[in-house]
């Protein structure tokens, strides 16, 4: 973070920070359906995507 | 290939040292970035490649640390993370289809940073004036509420809980008003929080002219000096993340 940063608690600030990323900002709307290592990530809204391509892996042998 | 988008810049408010910088930027992160522009708006973007597809609290804090570093240089609308578009078309497009919304709140965002503002009860001082107030209470009680029944106990605990809630209620409002309107002498840009914790007097996010950043940290500090039973706590600058509620169609 910046040189003058005035943090007092690195914790408050890193939850901060996610809690900015995830739940703040300029959002995009719309599904859209890309392909990443031959595995289908759907976007719902665009959103995050609480998996990794491991899971998926994982996910699509199971299927 | 899929296109991560960080934020989106006023093109004509940004100079030509912004190409120079984007590849500093690359070279540091070891992400290539690049900027689409479209509609007097720019995008910083990057492809999304395969290695990276992988979602962690690392690359979230990687995400969040290149938007910090832009909006040290410029003002910037930050994108919120899962910020992707399949294509280069697509992100001018979203420019081009949202140009006027986007405009005015880099308008209203220009120049500006956002500060975290938060006074916490400290955990001494809460369980003194509370315990003090609860025996208070005592005195006040209803005449139906007297006696040694178990029923009239339940009761009576229900009461005292909702009368020291409310007397809770009463302060922090009472502390709200004063330090809202001080505040409002810097900023008029100032949003609550939802309280997740009782333990939180305030927790607001302000946007302030970086003009007056002195001014605050004066403000923060006569407040300390003023409240100290609380802890007062301001973490920032941040990016804009608070004010830039737009939806991109």
């Amino acid at each position: 973070m910046q040189d003058d940063f005035y943090d007092i608690n690195k914790e408050i600030t890193i939850l901060d920070v996610l809690d900015r990323v995830l739940t703040k900002g300029v959002v995009i709307t719309g599904d859209v359906v890309i392909s990443v290592a031959d595995i289908d990530l759907i976007y719902l809204g665009l959103r995050l995507l609480l998996s990794s391509v491991e899971t998926m892996e994982k996910m699509k042998a199971v299927n | 290939m899929p296109i991560i988008i960080y934020a989106i810049l006023d093109t004509t408010v940004i100079n030509e040292s912004i190409s120079y910088f984007i590849e500093k930027l690359s070279i540091e992160s070891s992400i290539q970035f690049k900027l689409l522009s479209s509609h007097e708006l720019t995008a910083v973007v990057s492809i999304r490649t395969a290695e990276k597809s992988a979602t962690s609290r690392e690359e979230l804090l990687i995400y969040a640390g290149i938007i910090d570093k832009l909006s040290q240089k410029y003002s910037v609308l930050p994108m919120r993370y899962g910020s992707v578009v399949s294509s280069h078309e697509g992100v001018t497009d979203l420019l081009e289809k949202n140009s006027e919304s986007i405009l005015r709140v880099l308008k209203k965002i220009m120049n500006k940073e956002e500060y975290s503002f938060r006074i916490l009860f400290s955990h001494k001082h809460q369980d003194a004036e509370f315990n003090e107030g609860s025996a208070d209470v005592a005195q006040l009680l209803p005449g139906i509420l007297l006696g040694n029944s178990e029923n009239k106990q339940y009761l009576l605990k229900k009461y005292q809980k909702h009368i020291i809630e409310e007397m809770r209620s009463k302060y922090i409002e009472k502390i709200q008003s004063l330090v809202i309107r001080d505040l409002r002498n810097i900023t008029e840009f100032i949003e609550f929080n939802k309280k997740v914790s009782p333990a939180f007097v305030i927790d607001a996010v302000i946007l302030i002219d970086k003009s007056v950043k002195c001014e605050l940290l004066a403000f923060v500090a006569s407040l300390q000096s003023m409240y100290p039973e609380h802890n007062v706590i301001l973490t920032g600058p941040w990016p804009v993340y608070n004010f830039a509620k737009i939806t991109l169609e």
